[in-house]
């Protein structure tokens, strides 16, 4: 059955694995390279590096999350309507949470950190949603295949 | 809404996963289709019904919750 969507291909979900996987290796690579070479492991180089990995990163989690799967259908499309609700609602709930926690100003100085630093970065934040949402897409579709065994 | 996909399969002898290849869909569909656990959508349950050579008010029919 023809099926109509805005998604990706399923091959670009591979790519998104691969370069996931490959950012880890590039760090290691790095590391063992630049071992040793102090004019390599200069500040300048880590910024970027880090920078590129973290682009890089985006890019994967994007490509997973906007790509079909190997089998998609209309049950899966189904699966990830209601993983969008589910995400919503926790969405909501945790942003109330964290309104509640900031706004009454409990925590440790480590929290009010984060707060600034990672709910402050809007690709920081993009990120952490869409790895949230593919986890929860992920679990359901692993137990709907588990179920239909 | 209740279904009789499981006992035409059964009637023409064949496999979900051969039901699935014939009307396009996964194997897991259905499977959840059979559990009633998913209702299909109207082109995949004429599909159903097609492939059974049966009009699809006869293997989909509304239980009393629809």
């Amino acid at each position: 059955m023809k099926h109509k969507d805005l998604l990706l291909p399923y091959s670009c979900q591979k790519a998104g694995w691969i370069i996931a996987i490959a950012i880890p290796v590039l760090f290691i690579l790095y590391a063992l390279i630049s071992g040793g070479n102090k004019a390599l492991v200069t500040e300048r180089n880590l910024h970027y590096l880090i920078g590129i990995l973290a682009m890089l990163f985006f890019v994967a989690v994007f490509l997973i999350c906007a790509s079909r799967e190997k089998d998609e259908d209309e049950m899966i499309s189904s699966i990830r309507r209601q993983t969008l609700s589910i995400f919503i609602y926790m969405l909501f709930f945790l942003y109330f949470l964290a309104g509640i926690f900031f706004s009454l100003d409990i925590g440790l100085n480590i929290v009010k950190e984060y707060q600034g630093e990672v709910l402050g970065n809007t690709i920081i934040r993009i990120t952490l949603f869409a790895i949230v949402y593919e986890l929860v897409f992920k679990i359901r579709l692993w137990l709907n295949r588990r179920e239909s065994k | 809404m209740k279904n009789t996909v499981r006992v035409e399969r059964a009637i023409l002898d064949i496999t979900q996963q051969d039901l699935a290849a014939a009307v396009g869909v996964s194997r897991q569909t259905i499977n959840s289709i059979e559990s009633g656990k998913y209702v299909p959508s109207t082109v995949l349950a004429l599909k159903i019904a097609r492939f059974f050579q049966k009009p699809t008010d006869s293997i989909f029919m509304l239980d009393e919750n629809d």
